[in-house]
Protein backbone atom coordinates (compact mmCIF):
# COMPACT_ATOMS: atom_id res chain seq x y z
CA UNK A 1 0.00 0.00 0.00
CA UNK A 2 1.52 3.34 -0.85
CA UNK A 3 2.52 5.92 1.94
CA UNK A 4 0.85 8.75 0.00
CA UNK A 5 -2.56 7.29 -1.81
CA UNK A 6 -2.69 10.43 -3.62
CA UNK A 7 -0.14 9.19 -5.93
CA UNK A 8 -2.39 6.99 -7.22
CA UNK A 9 -5.61 8.88 -7.31
CA UNK A 10 -4.90 10.40 -10.98
CA UNK A 11 -5.49 6.55 -12.07
CA UNK A 12 -8.49 6.21 -9.88
CA UNK A 13 -9.98 9.06 -11.55
CA UNK A 14 -8.87 8.40 -14.79
CA UNK A 15 -11.02 5.53 -14.65
CA UNK A 16 -14.08 6.48 -12.90
CA UNK A 17 -14.85 9.63 -15.14
CA UNK A 18 -13.94 6.66 -18.25
CA UNK A 19 -16.60 4.90 -16.62
CA UNK A 20 -18.93 7.43 -15.66
CA UNK A 21 -18.71 9.11 -19.51
CA UNK A 22 -19.70 5.52 -20.91
CA UNK A 23 -22.42 5.36 -19.05
CA UNK A 24 -23.69 9.00 -19.54
CA UNK A 25 -23.09 8.02 -23.11
CA UNK A 26 -25.27 4.72 -22.68
CA UNK A 27 -27.81 6.97 -20.77
CA UNK A 28 -28.16 9.31 -23.23
CA UNK A 29 -28.52 6.28 -26.14
CA UNK A 30 -31.51 5.13 -23.99
CA UNK A 31 -29.37 2.15 -22.39
CA UNK A 32 -30.70 2.05 -19.11
CA UNK A 33 -29.46 -1.11 -17.71
CA UNK A 34 -25.62 -0.46 -19.10
CA UNK A 35 -25.41 3.19 -17.86
CA UNK A 36 -26.59 1.99 -14.63
CA UNK A 37 -23.70 -0.78 -14.72
CA UNK A 38 -21.78 1.43 -15.99
CA UNK A 39 -21.89 4.36 -13.88
CA UNK A 40 -22.20 2.06 -11.09
CA UNK A 41 -19.17 0.88 -11.63
CA UNK A 42 -17.14 3.94 -12.04
CA UNK A 43 -18.72 4.80 -8.19
CA UNK A 44 -16.91 1.29 -7.42
CA UNK A 45 -13.77 2.67 -8.51
CA UNK A 46 -13.79 5.72 -6.86
CA UNK A 47 -15.23 4.30 -3.40
CA UNK A 48 -12.16 2.01 -3.53
CA UNK A 49 -9.79 4.80 -3.44
CA UNK A 50 -11.45 6.70 -0.73
CA UNK A 51 -10.78 3.06 1.02
CA UNK A 52 -7.72 3.30 0.22
CA UNK A 53 -6.67 6.57 1.05
CA UNK A 54 -8.75 5.97 4.55
CA UNK A 55 -6.52 3.03 5.31
CA UNK A 56 -3.41 5.09 3.65
CA UNK A 57 -3.71 8.29 6.30
CA UNK A 58 -5.54 5.91 9.46
CA UNK A 59 -8.07 8.56 9.95
CA UNK A 60 -11.22 9.55 7.79
CA UNK A 61 -10.36 11.40 4.62
CA UNK A 62 -12.82 14.01 5.66
CA UNK A 63 -10.32 17.12 7.19
CA UNK A 64 -9.18 18.97 4.43
CA UNK A 65 -11.00 20.84 1.27
CA UNK A 66 -9.77 18.56 -1.39
CA UNK A 67 -10.83 15.83 1.00
CA UNK A 68 -14.41 16.53 0.70
CA UNK A 69 -14.06 17.57 -3.00
CA UNK A 70 -13.17 13.52 -2.77
CA UNK A 71 -16.55 13.00 -1.01
CA UNK A 72 -18.47 15.89 -3.06
CA UNK A 73 -17.58 13.67 -6.66
CA UNK A 74 -18.83 10.71 -4.85
CA UNK A 75 -21.89 11.61 -3.95
CA UNK A 76 -22.53 13.44 -6.82
CA UNK A 77 -22.78 10.45 -8.71
CA UNK A 78 -24.60 8.50 -6.13
CA UNK A 79 -27.40 10.95 -6.54
CA UNK A 80 -26.98 11.11 -10.61
CA UNK A 81 -27.48 7.10 -10.17
CA UNK A 82 -30.42 7.26 -8.09
CA UNK A 83 -32.13 10.27 -9.97
CA UNK A 84 -31.68 8.56 -13.21
CA UNK A 85 -32.75 4.58 -11.61
CA UNK A 86 -36.20 6.67 -10.42
CA UNK A 87 -37.19 9.08 -13.25
CA UNK A 88 -34.87 7.97 -16.18
CA UNK A 89 -33.95 11.57 -17.64
CA UNK A 90 -31.56 10.35 -20.04
CA UNK A 91 -29.70 14.06 -19.65
CA UNK A 92 -29.07 13.78 -15.73
CA UNK A 93 -25.79 11.47 -15.61
CA UNK A 94 -24.26 13.37 -18.06
CA UNK A 95 -24.52 16.36 -15.99
CA UNK A 96 -23.82 14.52 -12.69
CA UNK A 97 -21.17 12.80 -14.21
CA UNK A 98 -19.35 16.37 -15.26
CA UNK A 99 -19.75 17.47 -12.24
CA UNK A 100 -18.46 15.12 -9.91
CA UNK A 101 -15.28 14.94 -12.78
CA UNK A 102 -14.55 18.85 -12.49
CA UNK A 103 -13.87 18.14 -8.52
CA UNK A 104 -12.01 14.93 -9.45
CA UNK A 105 -9.94 16.78 -11.75
CA UNK A 106 -9.87 19.96 -8.83
CA UNK A 107 -8.35 17.18 -6.56
CA UNK A 108 -5.64 16.05 -9.37
CA UNK A 109 -4.68 19.46 -10.36
CA UNK A 110 -4.41 21.32 -6.98
CA UNK A 111 -2.88 18.53 -4.56
CA UNK A 112 -3.24 20.18 -1.07
CA UNK A 113 -2.35 19.73 2.31
CA UNK A 114 -2.64 15.80 2.34
CA UNK A 115 -1.10 14.79 6.04
CA UNK A 116 -2.17 11.88 8.32
CA UNK A 117 -2.85 14.10 11.24
CA UNK A 118 -6.30 14.55 12.29
CA UNK A 119 -6.21 17.43 15.26
CA UNK A 120 -8.16 16.03 18.62
CA UNK A 121 -11.46 18.81 17.81
CA UNK A 122 -12.09 16.17 14.69
CA UNK A 123 -11.95 13.10 16.81
CA UNK A 124 -15.60 12.89 17.29
CA UNK A 125 -17.91 10.16 16.72
CA UNK A 126 -19.92 13.30 14.95
CA UNK A 127 -16.62 13.49 12.42
CA UNK A 128 -17.72 10.77 10.14
CA UNK A 129 -21.84 11.53 10.02
CA UNK A 130 -21.58 15.26 10.18
CA UNK A 131 -19.17 15.73 7.12
CA UNK A 132 -20.78 12.63 5.00
CA UNK A 133 -24.55 13.50 5.34
CA UNK A 134 -23.29 17.56 4.57
CA UNK A 135 -21.85 16.29 1.19
CA UNK A 136 -24.58 13.96 0.77
CA UNK A 137 -26.85 17.17 0.89
CA UNK A 138 -24.69 19.82 -1.28
CA UNK A 139 -24.73 16.85 -4.13
CA UNK A 140 -28.52 16.14 -3.68
CA UNK A 141 -29.33 19.96 -3.87
CA UNK A 142 -26.59 20.41 -6.88
CA UNK A 143 -28.99 17.57 -8.97
CA UNK A 144 -31.74 19.46 -8.02
CA UNK A 145 -30.13 22.69 -9.23
CA UNK A 146 -29.45 20.64 -12.25
CA UNK A 147 -33.18 20.53 -13.01
CA UNK A 148 -33.98 23.55 -11.57
CA UNK A 149 -31.73 25.46 -14.08
CA UNK A 150 -32.68 22.68 -17.34
CA UNK A 151 -36.25 23.67 -16.56
CA UNK A 152 -35.33 27.50 -16.29
CA UNK A 153 -33.64 26.55 -19.96
CA UNK A 154 -36.24 24.46 -21.56
CA UNK A 155 -38.77 26.49 -20.37
CA UNK A 156 -40.80 23.77 -18.56
CA UNK A 157 -42.11 22.66 -15.19
CA UNK A 158 -41.80 18.97 -15.50
CA UNK A 159 -38.81 18.65 -13.55
CA UNK A 160 -40.40 20.42 -10.87
CA UNK A 161 -41.53 17.51 -9.32
CA UNK A 162 -38.01 15.75 -9.27
CA UNK A 163 -35.95 18.85 -8.15
CA UNK A 164 -39.44 18.77 -5.34
CA UNK A 165 -38.24 15.39 -4.32
CA UNK A 166 -34.30 16.19 -4.57
CA UNK A 167 -35.17 18.96 -2.31
CA UNK A 168 -36.58 17.20 0.64
CA UNK A 169 -34.04 14.41 0.47
CA UNK A 170 -31.62 17.34 0.50
CA UNK A 171 -33.12 19.68 3.09
CA UNK A 172 -33.52 16.28 5.55
CA UNK A 173 -29.82 15.71 5.28
CA UNK A 174 -29.08 19.04 5.46
CA UNK A 175 -30.88 19.26 8.46
CA UNK A 176 -29.11 16.06 9.86
CA UNK A 177 -26.06 17.53 9.15
CA UNK A 178 -27.04 21.10 10.79
CA UNK A 179 -28.02 19.34 14.14
CA UNK A 180 -25.71 16.65 14.26
CA UNK A 181 -22.73 19.58 14.03
CA UNK A 182 -25.30 21.34 17.04
CA UNK A 183 -24.76 18.59 19.09
CA UNK A 184 -20.98 18.10 18.04
CA UNK A 185 -20.60 21.82 18.53
CA UNK A 186 -21.74 21.63 21.73
CA UNK A 187 -19.37 18.81 23.33
CA UNK A 188 -16.57 20.57 21.73
CA UNK A 189 -17.14 24.03 22.80
CA UNK A 190 -19.52 24.07 25.05
CA UNK A 191 -22.80 25.46 23.07
CA UNK A 192 -24.77 24.24 20.19
CA UNK A 193 -24.69 27.47 18.09
CA UNK A 194 -22.68 30.48 18.28
CA UNK A 195 -22.85 32.55 15.07
CA UNK A 196 -19.75 31.53 13.64
CA UNK A 197 -19.26 32.73 9.67
CA UNK A 198 -19.84 28.78 8.59
CA UNK A 199 -23.12 28.40 11.00
CA UNK A 200 -24.49 31.60 9.70
CA UNK A 201 -23.96 30.30 6.20
CA UNK A 202 -25.30 26.91 6.87
CA UNK A 203 -28.46 28.85 8.76
CA UNK A 204 -29.09 31.07 5.26
CA UNK A 205 -28.71 27.94 3.02
CA UNK A 206 -31.21 25.97 5.42
CA UNK A 207 -33.68 28.96 5.41
CA UNK A 208 -33.48 29.38 1.63
CA UNK A 209 -34.61 25.07 1.43
CA UNK A 210 -37.06 25.66 3.93
CA UNK A 211 -38.45 28.90 1.95
CA UNK A 212 -38.44 26.28 -1.22
CA UNK A 213 -40.59 23.77 0.64
CA UNK A 214 -42.92 26.25 1.76
CA UNK A 215 -43.25 28.53 -1.80
CA UNK A 216 -43.99 25.22 -2.96
CA UNK A 217 -46.68 24.22 -0.77
CA UNK A 218 -48.69 28.33 -1.37
CA UNK A 219 -47.57 28.95 -5.06
CA UNK A 220 -46.86 25.85 -7.00
CA UNK A 221 -47.96 27.21 -10.09
CA UNK A 222 -44.75 30.07 -9.59
CA UNK A 223 -42.81 27.04 -10.90
CA UNK A 224 -39.62 29.70 -12.25
CA UNK A 225 -39.43 31.57 -8.62
CA UNK A 226 -39.16 27.17 -7.52
CA UNK A 227 -36.21 26.99 -9.99
CA UNK A 228 -34.78 30.35 -8.63
CA UNK A 229 -34.80 29.57 -5.39
CA UNK A 230 -33.47 26.09 -5.60
CA UNK A 231 -30.34 27.43 -7.33
CA UNK A 232 -30.38 29.90 -4.75
CA UNK A 233 -29.77 27.41 -2.43
CA UNK A 234 -27.15 25.59 -4.26
CA UNK A 235 -25.13 29.09 -4.19
CA UNK A 236 -26.22 29.10 -0.62
CA UNK A 237 -24.05 25.58 -0.64
CA UNK A 238 -21.55 26.26 -2.03
CA UNK A 239 -20.84 29.49 0.31
CA UNK A 240 -20.90 27.39 3.39
CA UNK A 241 -18.58 24.69 1.93
CA UNK A 242 -15.58 26.65 0.35
CA UNK A 243 -16.68 30.28 -0.69
CA UNK A 244 -16.72 31.09 3.41
CA UNK A 245 -13.00 30.81 3.40
CA UNK A 246 -12.56 33.35 0.87
CA UNK A 247 -14.72 35.76 3.20
CA UNK A 248 -12.47 38.39 5.59
CA UNK A 249 -15.17 36.99 8.71
CA UNK A 250 -13.09 33.47 7.83
CA UNK A 251 -10.32 34.46 9.89
CA UNK A 252 -13.00 34.50 13.13
CA UNK A 253 -13.74 31.00 12.14
CA UNK A 254 -13.68 28.00 14.73
CA UNK A 255 -14.15 25.35 11.33
CA UNK A 256 -10.66 25.92 10.11
CA UNK A 257 -9.21 22.82 10.26
CA UNK A 258 -6.81 23.19 7.01
CA UNK A 259 -7.71 23.74 3.45
CA UNK B 1 -56.89 41.75 -4.09
CA UNK B 2 -57.47 39.65 -1.88
CA UNK B 3 -54.64 37.50 -2.05
CA UNK B 4 -55.57 35.04 0.63
CA UNK B 5 -59.12 33.61 2.84
CA UNK B 6 -58.44 31.29 5.62
CA UNK B 7 -60.48 28.79 7.02
CA UNK B 8 -62.06 31.06 9.43
CA UNK B 9 -63.89 33.45 6.88
CA UNK B 10 -61.40 36.38 7.40
CA UNK B 11 -59.00 37.83 4.52
CA UNK B 12 -56.34 40.38 4.97
CA UNK B 13 -54.49 42.53 1.81
CA UNK B 14 -51.00 41.13 0.99
CA UNK B 15 -49.69 44.40 0.89
CA UNK B 16 -51.36 45.00 4.15
CA UNK B 17 -49.04 42.17 5.74
CA UNK B 18 -45.42 43.31 4.24
CA UNK B 19 -46.48 46.83 5.25
CA UNK B 20 -47.00 45.65 8.81
CA UNK B 21 -43.82 44.13 8.94
CA UNK B 22 -42.06 46.24 7.04
CA UNK B 23 -43.13 48.74 9.92
CA UNK B 24 -42.10 46.72 12.58
CA UNK B 25 -38.90 45.79 11.28
CA UNK B 26 -38.23 49.71 11.26
CA UNK B 27 -39.38 49.99 14.93
CA UNK B 28 -36.68 47.42 15.28
CA UNK B 29 -34.10 49.51 13.63
CA UNK B 30 -34.79 53.24 14.76
CA UNK B 31 -34.49 50.65 18.41
CA UNK B 32 -31.09 49.98 17.38
CA UNK B 33 -30.36 53.50 16.29
CA UNK B 34 -31.50 54.83 19.62
CA UNK B 35 -30.41 52.45 22.39
CA UNK B 36 -27.91 50.37 20.65
CA UNK B 37 -27.86 46.78 21.32
CA UNK B 38 -30.50 44.60 22.81
CA UNK B 39 -30.46 44.70 26.67
CA UNK B 40 -30.42 41.10 27.41
CA UNK B 41 -28.66 41.43 30.60
CA UNK B 42 -32.30 42.62 31.85
CA UNK B 43 -33.98 39.14 30.46
CA UNK B 44 -32.16 36.97 33.00
CA UNK B 45 -33.92 34.48 35.06
CA UNK B 46 -36.80 34.65 36.06
CA UNK B 47 -37.58 37.85 33.89
CA UNK B 48 -37.47 35.58 30.70
CA UNK B 49 -38.95 32.74 31.91
CA UNK B 50 -42.20 35.49 32.71
CA UNK B 51 -41.93 37.12 29.20
CA UNK B 52 -41.83 33.16 27.91
CA UNK B 53 -44.50 32.34 29.81
CA UNK B 54 -46.96 35.47 28.91
CA UNK B 55 -45.37 35.29 25.51
CA UNK B 56 -46.94 31.64 24.83
CA UNK B 57 -50.37 31.88 26.57
CA UNK B 58 -51.30 35.45 24.65
CA UNK B 59 -50.51 33.10 21.34
CA UNK B 60 -52.75 30.19 22.86
CA UNK B 61 -55.19 32.88 23.76
CA UNK B 62 -55.05 34.61 20.76
CA UNK B 63 -55.26 31.59 18.82
CA UNK B 64 -58.42 29.74 20.95
CA UNK B 65 -60.55 32.88 22.02
CA UNK B 66 -59.62 35.10 18.85
CA UNK B 67 -58.50 32.93 16.00
CA UNK B 68 -61.39 35.34 13.90
CA UNK B 69 -59.32 37.90 14.38
CA UNK B 70 -57.43 40.25 11.89
CA UNK B 71 -54.18 39.49 14.14
CA UNK B 72 -54.70 36.13 13.90
CA UNK B 73 -54.87 36.19 10.42
CA UNK B 74 -52.01 38.16 9.64
CA UNK B 75 -49.90 36.37 11.98
CA UNK B 76 -50.78 32.80 9.90
CA UNK B 77 -50.97 34.19 6.83
CA UNK B 78 -48.47 32.33 4.14
CA UNK B 79 -46.83 36.00 3.50
CA UNK B 80 -46.02 36.10 7.02
CA UNK B 81 -44.16 32.92 6.55
CA UNK B 82 -42.28 34.47 3.76
CA UNK B 83 -41.68 37.45 5.39
CA UNK B 84 -40.03 35.63 8.45
CA UNK B 85 -38.36 33.39 6.67
CA UNK B 86 -36.78 36.40 4.56
CA UNK B 87 -35.63 38.60 7.19
CA UNK B 88 -34.02 35.49 8.71
CA UNK B 89 -32.17 34.73 5.55
CA UNK B 90 -31.64 38.54 5.06
CA UNK B 91 -30.03 38.66 8.79
CA UNK B 92 -27.72 35.56 8.26
CA UNK B 93 -26.75 36.98 4.93
CA UNK B 94 -25.52 39.96 6.49
CA UNK B 95 -23.80 38.24 9.20
CA UNK B 96 -22.62 36.03 6.82
CA UNK B 97 -20.90 38.53 4.75
CA UNK B 98 -19.95 41.40 7.85
CA UNK B 99 -17.62 41.11 10.82
CA UNK B 100 -20.86 42.05 12.49
CA UNK B 101 -22.27 39.94 15.67
CA UNK B 102 -25.74 40.44 14.98
CA UNK B 103 -27.51 38.67 17.56
CA UNK B 104 -27.37 41.23 20.26
CA UNK B 105 -29.01 43.87 18.09
CA UNK B 106 -33.21 44.64 17.94
CA UNK B 107 -33.43 43.60 14.62
CA UNK B 108 -31.72 40.58 15.40
CA UNK B 109 -34.25 39.69 17.91
CA UNK B 110 -37.14 41.40 16.08
CA UNK B 111 -36.65 38.72 13.24
CA UNK B 112 -36.41 35.71 15.64
CA UNK B 113 -39.24 36.60 18.12
CA UNK B 114 -41.37 37.23 14.74
CA UNK B 115 -40.08 34.28 13.34
CA UNK B 116 -41.24 32.01 16.97
CA UNK B 117 -44.40 33.50 17.42
CA UNK B 118 -45.54 32.48 13.73
CA UNK B 119 -43.87 28.83 14.74
CA UNK B 120 -46.00 28.72 18.11
CA UNK B 121 -49.26 29.99 16.19
CA UNK B 122 -48.45 27.82 13.07
CA UNK B 123 -47.81 24.98 15.28
CA UNK B 124 -51.41 25.48 17.41
CA UNK B 125 -53.22 25.67 14.35
CA UNK B 126 -51.47 22.26 12.43
CA UNK B 127 -51.81 20.49 15.64
CA UNK B 128 -55.20 21.34 15.92
CA UNK B 129 -56.28 20.09 12.55
CA UNK B 130 -56.49 16.62 10.72
CA UNK B 131 -54.12 16.96 8.08
CA UNK B 132 -51.30 14.99 6.33
CA UNK B 133 -48.05 14.11 7.62
CA UNK B 134 -49.08 15.44 10.82
CA UNK B 135 -46.53 13.46 13.30
CA UNK B 136 -44.08 15.10 10.83
CA UNK B 137 -45.45 18.92 10.99
CA UNK B 138 -45.36 18.49 14.56
CA UNK B 139 -42.06 17.44 15.19
CA UNK B 140 -40.05 19.59 12.69
CA UNK B 141 -42.26 22.74 14.02
CA UNK B 142 -42.11 22.00 17.74
CA UNK B 143 -38.73 20.68 17.83
CA UNK B 144 -37.50 24.24 16.14
CA UNK B 145 -39.63 26.32 18.21
CA UNK B 146 -38.15 24.52 21.28
CA UNK B 147 -34.69 24.88 20.06
CA UNK B 148 -34.93 28.58 19.06
CA UNK B 149 -36.92 29.43 22.37
CA UNK B 150 -34.57 27.88 24.15
CA UNK B 151 -32.00 29.67 22.79
CA UNK B 152 -33.37 32.66 22.56
CA UNK B 153 -34.84 32.70 25.79
CA UNK B 154 -32.44 30.96 27.41
CA UNK B 155 -29.76 33.45 26.02
CA UNK B 156 -29.46 36.08 29.22
CA UNK B 157 -28.83 32.90 31.22
CA UNK B 158 -26.19 31.35 29.47
CA UNK B 159 -22.31 32.59 30.62
CA UNK B 160 -18.86 31.41 29.55
CA UNK B 161 -15.69 31.79 31.55
CA UNK B 162 -12.42 30.71 31.06
CA UNK B 163 -9.66 29.90 33.58
CA UNK B 164 -5.96 28.31 33.40
CA UNK B 165 -5.34 25.75 36.09
CA UNK B 166 -1.89 24.36 37.45
CA UNK B 167 -0.42 21.94 39.75
CA UNK B 168 0.41 24.43 42.52
CA UNK B 169 -2.99 24.89 43.94
CA UNK B 170 -7.00 25.45 43.71
CA UNK B 171 -8.15 28.45 42.29
CA UNK B 172 -11.43 29.90 41.13
CA UNK B 173 -10.66 32.53 39.08
CA UNK B 174 -12.28 33.04 35.77
CA UNK B 175 -12.36 35.74 33.09
CA UNK B 176 -15.76 35.62 30.84
CA UNK B 177 -16.68 36.31 27.57
CA UNK B 178 -16.45 40.04 28.45
CA UNK B 179 -12.82 40.01 29.54
CA UNK B 180 -14.19 40.91 33.27
CA UNK B 181 -12.59 38.78 36.01
CA UNK B 182 -14.68 36.74 38.07
CA UNK B 183 -15.12 33.97 40.78
CA UNK B 184 -16.12 30.47 39.97
CA UNK B 185 -19.05 28.65 42.55
CA UNK B 186 -15.93 25.97 42.19
CA UNK B 187 -12.15 25.33 43.16
CA UNK B 188 -10.48 24.09 40.22
CA UNK B 189 -6.94 22.29 40.20
CA UNK B 190 -4.64 20.25 37.90
CA UNK B 191 -3.78 17.09 39.09
CA UNK B 192 -2.24 15.47 35.84
CA UNK B 193 -2.11 16.16 31.89
CA UNK B 194 -0.96 13.65 28.80
CA UNK B 195 -0.56 14.03 25.85
CA UNK B 196 0.04 11.65 22.65
CA UNK B 197 1.87 13.08 19.47
CA UNK B 198 1.88 12.56 16.11
CA UNK B 199 6.00 11.93 14.69
CA UNK B 200 5.64 15.57 13.46
CA UNK B 201 5.24 17.02 17.14
CA UNK B 202 1.47 17.93 16.80
CA UNK B 203 -0.67 16.82 19.28
CA UNK B 204 -2.90 13.29 18.49
CA UNK B 205 -5.17 14.25 21.55
CA UNK B 206 -4.35 15.30 24.92
CA UNK B 207 -6.73 14.84 28.58
CA UNK B 208 -6.19 16.49 32.09
CA UNK B 209 -7.23 15.34 35.30
CA UNK B 210 -8.66 17.76 37.55
CA UNK B 211 -9.43 17.81 41.07
CA UNK B 212 -13.26 19.83 41.72
CA UNK B 213 -14.03 20.99 44.92
CA UNK B 214 -11.04 19.20 46.63
CA UNK B 215 -13.07 15.73 45.87
CA UNK B 216 -14.27 15.11 42.60
CA UNK B 217 -12.06 14.11 39.90
CA UNK B 218 -12.72 15.30 36.57
CA UNK B 219 -11.02 13.55 33.52
CA UNK B 220 -11.14 15.94 30.30
CA UNK B 221 -10.69 15.77 27.10
CA UNK B 222 -11.46 17.93 24.14
CA UNK B 223 -14.85 16.62 23.24
CA UNK B 224 -15.57 15.40 26.12
CA UNK B 225 -16.84 17.89 28.77
CA UNK B 226 -17.58 17.21 32.64
CA UNK B 227 -20.82 17.46 33.89
CA UNK B 228 -20.33 20.02 37.10
CA UNK B 229 -24.20 20.19 38.07
CA UNK B 230 -27.69 20.32 35.90
CA UNK B 231 -26.40 23.53 34.64
CA UNK B 232 -22.70 23.54 34.27
CA UNK B 233 -19.90 21.47 32.40
CA UNK B 234 -16.27 21.95 32.32
CA UNK B 235 -14.81 21.65 29.04
CA UNK B 236 -10.76 21.22 28.61
CA UNK B 237 -10.41 23.89 26.22
CA UNK B 238 -6.25 24.10 25.55
CA UNK B 239 -2.91 23.71 26.94
CA UNK B 240 0.69 25.17 27.30
CA UNK B 241 3.71 22.75 27.54
CA UNK B 242 5.52 23.64 31.01
CA UNK B 243 8.64 23.75 28.73
CA UNK B 244 11.13 22.72 26.03
CA UNK B 245 12.04 19.26 27.26
CA UNK B 246 8.71 19.06 29.05
CA UNK B 247 6.16 19.07 26.45
CA UNK B 248 4.16 16.45 27.41
CA UNK B 249 3.47 17.86 31.05
CA UNK B 250 1.06 21.35 30.98
CA UNK B 251 2.79 24.58 32.45
CA UNK B 252 -1.41 25.45 32.89
CA UNK B 253 -4.59 24.05 31.55
CA UNK B 254 -7.17 26.18 29.73
CA UNK B 255 -10.41 25.59 31.40
CA UNK B 256 -13.69 26.45 30.09
CA UNK B 257 -16.72 26.81 32.84
CA UNK B 258 -20.21 26.65 30.50
CA UNK B 259 -23.53 27.54 32.58
CA UNK B 260 -26.20 26.70 30.01
CA UNK B 261 -29.27 26.00 32.22
CA UNK B 262 -31.57 26.29 29.11
CA UNK B 263 -29.77 23.33 27.32
CA UNK B 264 -32.29 20.55 27.85
CA UNK B 265 -34.88 22.94 25.90
CA UNK B 266 -32.62 22.72 23.01
CA UNK B 267 -31.29 19.41 23.14
CA UNK B 268 -34.96 18.49 22.92
CA UNK B 269 -36.22 20.42 20.15
CA UNK B 270 -32.56 19.07 18.43
CA UNK B 271 -33.88 15.50 19.03
CA UNK B 272 -37.49 16.40 17.64
CA UNK B 273 -36.12 17.86 14.62
CA UNK B 274 -33.62 14.78 14.08
CA UNK B 275 -37.07 12.58 14.10
CA UNK B 276 -38.70 15.47 12.01
CA UNK B 277 -35.90 15.54 9.18
CA UNK B 278 -35.95 11.37 9.06
CA UNK B 279 -39.70 11.58 8.20
CA UNK B 280 -39.05 14.53 5.63
CA UNK B 281 -36.49 12.28 4.11
CA UNK B 282 -38.57 8.84 4.43
CA UNK B 283 -42.41 10.58 3.33
CA UNK B 284 -41.03 13.40 0.98
CA UNK B 285 -42.94 16.04 -0.78
CA UNK B 286 -45.79 16.22 0.81
CA UNK B 287 -49.09 18.63 -0.13
CA UNK B 288 -49.84 16.98 -3.80
CA UNK B 289 -51.39 14.49 -5.48
CA UNK B 290 -47.88 12.17 -6.77
CA UNK B 291 -47.80 12.17 -10.68
CA UNK B 292 -50.14 15.16 -10.86
CA UNK B 293 -48.61 18.24 -9.09
CA UNK B 294 -51.67 19.14 -8.08
CA UNK B 295 -52.03 19.94 -4.36
CA UNK B 296 -54.30 17.32 -2.41
CA UNK B 297 -57.92 19.22 -1.28
CA UNK B 298 -56.80 18.22 2.20
CA UNK B 299 -53.79 19.99 2.38
CA UNK B 300 -55.08 22.93 0.90
CA UNK B 301 -58.14 23.61 2.98
CA UNK B 302 -56.43 24.54 6.38
CA UNK B 303 -54.22 26.46 4.75
CA UNK B 304 -51.41 24.69 7.22
CA UNK B 305 -47.62 23.90 6.04
CA UNK B 306 -47.50 20.30 5.77
CA UNK B 307 -43.19 20.13 6.04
Amino acid sequence: MPVNAWEVFVYFAAASVLLWSAGAFAAWKGKSAAALWLSAAGLVVYASFIALLWASLQRPPMRTLGETRLWYSFFMMVSGIAVYARWRFRWILLFSAVLAAVFAAMDVLMPEIHDRTLMPALQSGWFVPHVTVYMFSYSVVGCAAIMAAAGLVMKTDRFMDSADSLMYIGTAFLTFGMLSGALWAKEAWGMHWSWDPKETWAAATWAICLAYIHFRLYRRQSWKAGCLLVILAFIGLQMCWYGVNLLPSARESMHVYGQ
Amino acid sequence: MYIFATRFGMSMRKGSVYIIWAAYFIAAAVCQAVWGDFPSAFFEFPVNAAVLLLWAVSAWLLYREGRNSTAAAFLLSPHTTATVLAVFTAVCLIQGFSHSRLSGTWWFVAAVFALLTHLLLVLLRGSDHRRPFRLRFILNHAGLLLALAGGFFGSPDTREWKTAVNLAGPSREAVDRQGNLSSLDYDLQLAGFYIDTYGNGTARSYEASVIVDGCRTAVLKVNKPYRLSWKDDLYLSGFSPAGEDDCDMAGNCILQVVRHPWKYAEISGILMMLAGCLLLFLQGPAGKTPGTGNRRESAGKDGGTCL
